[in-house]
């Protein structure tokens, strides 16, 4: 299982985190987010986790917003 | 021997061409009202009087169906041949343009920009789409009533082509359901002007149905009880005349008059009998402010993907959303892709059943060939799909072969159609153009110029590649000992394979940088 992990921090000192961990990169997993929920423009209820990566990094753009993701394991199967 | 539905369909370009150009006030629950053989036998677009324009509408269409040629001068002075009428896109823009020096538009300017607007997009993509769908499926239709065709494909499946939002439940109720070609009654009903059909045993289904029919050989119909082996069946194409002529015959005086008022001179009545008049549909020379001016142009640029982009504004806009990729997703459909059934050889899995059936194979295979040139598609190896015990969640064998792996979609459905996708664009491009091969790989190496092979974070140790900044490392990965090891096999296939993700997920990833775009587009562009 492939676990990613993305926090935005606002110049104000608050933050934003969405985790996700997928089975395979062909599929779309539930996304927990935490924090301050609400300063999320917009946000996806199911995401794969190359596009969950883009939307913290548009996200991070539009608002002013540090960027720190980490990723951790791997995926148990994918399209070859 | 195998009979296969042949190309170019000439049933389909008659079609067109013995259709009378009727210019009416109707709305479109008012034409169904009408005769179906009036309806059948009419070109004609709901609450458009305007006959000059539908014939030059219909001029067009006519020039798609029979690819017509005509000389141009590029820039360049050089002389060339090229489509006279290349695409819906062509289409949508030549007809806007009439449509506005005639000062054709929407009497409420609320209905401005929207379906009921003559000028808009929407309207005249249905236009093109009706036309030419109606066209070729009456065209699919009649060839399969050849003796030898009925009898080798006696029956026929009603599928699901496309995924919409209002599906009719009649539609859903029979979504797979196989049923012998001659049965007329059926076929009606799935067509039905009660549920907003148009009344015939072929395609469309009614507006934004959705639906469409495959072929079933003998071998399967007669498993299905369909029919007896050695059993020949008739076809039942003059039996359908036969109901058409007689929907024009022994016509009440309330009809006759409502014919009479919503047509004039264009409809004849005589005996109790209507038919369209041949007289009142000779057109006057049009005017040479509203002649039709064909755009000077190279050929490769008719339908080039730049255009599209260009047309949609996708890299003028700072960000783009889901609608914009709704568009380039339309804009990316073929008008006439060829059908599935003549590209699929072979569906082999131990049980087709439950989420996991053939029909809904079969979909996802029309889908991604909704994308395909038919003529590209047509030149490849044929398919065949095999669903068993195998390591990956699917895999290209080469020679067509695609393996997918059936225990793991047989509980997470969900995840099919992106991983067909994939190995579907690895069909496409390795069996494809030298031309798409040599794109992706000049874009390959370009971008990867300096760097190592590693393993790719997330796919474990084995699987190692050229991490760039693709979306997803695996679009880098190489092949040791392969000829292709780094011919980029994998990116087409993870670009590709996006387009079976929510517009607003593809969204998000264009807008994260230009990298994305770039090599995203490449992909595209060996669509054309």
């Amino acid at each position: 299982m492939l676990t990613v992990n993305h926090i935005l921090k606002f110049k104000d000192g608050r933050s934003v985190s969405a985790t996700l961990s997928a089975r395979s990169p062909q599929g779309d997993y539930p996304v927990e987010y935490s924090g301050d929920v609400s300063r999320l423009l917009r946000k996806f209820e199911k995401s794969d986790p190359f596009v969950l990566e883009a939307l913290f990094k548009n996200l991070a753009r539009e608002l002013n917003a540090e960027l720190i993701s980490t990723q951790n394991g791997e995926f148990d199967i994918f399209a070859e | 021997m195998q009979f296969v539905r042949p190309t170019p369909f000439n049933e389909a370009v008659e079609k067109i061409g013995e259709k009378s150009v009727i210019g009416s006030k109707l709305k479109s629950s008012e034409w169904s009202e009408m005769p179906l053989a009036l309806r059948d036998r009419a070109f004609f677009s709901a609450t458009i009087e305007s006959v000059r324009f539908l014939q030059e509408a219909k001029n067009f269409i006519g020039d798609f169906q029979t690819g017509a040629k005509e000389e141009v001068i590029g820039p360049d002075g050089i002389e060339r041949s090229g489509l006279k009428a290349g695409s819906r896109s062509q289409f949508v823009k030549e007809m806007r343009e009439f449509a506005v020096a005639s000062g054709l538009g929407p009497l409420n300017p609320d209905d401005e920009k929207t379906v009921k607007d003559i000028r808009s997009e929407s309207r005249l993509s249905l236009i093109f789409n009706t036309q030419t769908q109606a066209a070729n499926d009456f065209g699919y239709w009649k060839q399969g009533m050849d003796r030898d065709l009925i009898d080798e494909f006696p029956a026929q499946r009603f599928i699901r082509d496309l995924d919409v939002e209002v599906k009719r439940p009649l539609h859903v109720q029979n979504e797979g359901v196989v049923r012998l070609k001659t049965d007329l009654d059926f076929w009606l009903a799935m067509n039905s002007p009660l549920i907003g059909g148009f009344g015939t045993p072929f395609g469309p289904w009614g507006y934004g149905s959705g639906m469409g029919v495959e072929d079933v050989d003998r071998e399967e119909a007669e498993a299905l009880g369909l029919i007896k082996p050695g059993e020949k069946l008739q076809p039942v194409d003059k039996d359908f005349n036969e109901r058409l002529q007689a929907s024009v015959r022994n016509l009440d005086p309330e009809m006759i008059d409502r014919l009479r008022e919503s047509f004039g001179s264009q409809v004849h009545v005589e005996n109790g009998t209507a038919k369209w008049n041949p007289k009142s549909l000779a057109i006057p020379e049009p005017a040479s402010a509203l002649k039709r001016e064909v755009p000077i142009k190279l050929p490769e640029q008719a339908t080039s993907l730049d255009k599209i982009v260009e047309e949609l504004g996708l890299l003028k806009k700072e960000t783009i959303d889901a609608m914009d990729i709704r568009r380039l997703r339309e804009e990316l459909r073929e008008a006439n892709p060829v059908n599935q059934a003549q590209v699929i050889r072979s569906v082999v899995g131990s049980d087709l059943s439950g989420h996991l059936k053939e029909t809904e194979l079969r979909v996802v295979v029309q889908d991604f060939l909704n994308f395909i040139p038919s003529a590209k598609a047509a030149s490849l190896p044929k398919i065949d799909l095999f669903l068993g015990r195998i390591d990956s969640l699917g895999s290209y064998a080469g020679s067509g072969k695609v393996n997918l792996n059936y225990s793991y979609f047989k509980s997470h459905p969900e995840e099919l159609k992106r991983t067909l996708f994939h190995e579907l664009m690895h069909w496409f491009h390795i069996e494809g153009s030298a031309e798409f091969k040599t794109a992706i790989q000049t874009h390959f190496t370009e971008r990867t110029a300096g760097e190592s092979v590693k393993p790719l974070a997330g796919y474990g140790k084995k699987t190692k590649g050229k991490r760039d900044k693709w979306y997803d490392s695996y679009a880098g990965r190489v092949y040791p000992g392969r000829a292709d090891a780094e011919a980029g096999l994998e990116v087409p296939t993870r670009y590709f394979e996006l387009l079976a993700k929510e517009p607003a997920a593809l969204a998000e990833l264009w807008n994260s940088g230009p990298e994305f775009r770039e090599t995203f587009l490449i992909v595209l562009k060996g669509l054309f």
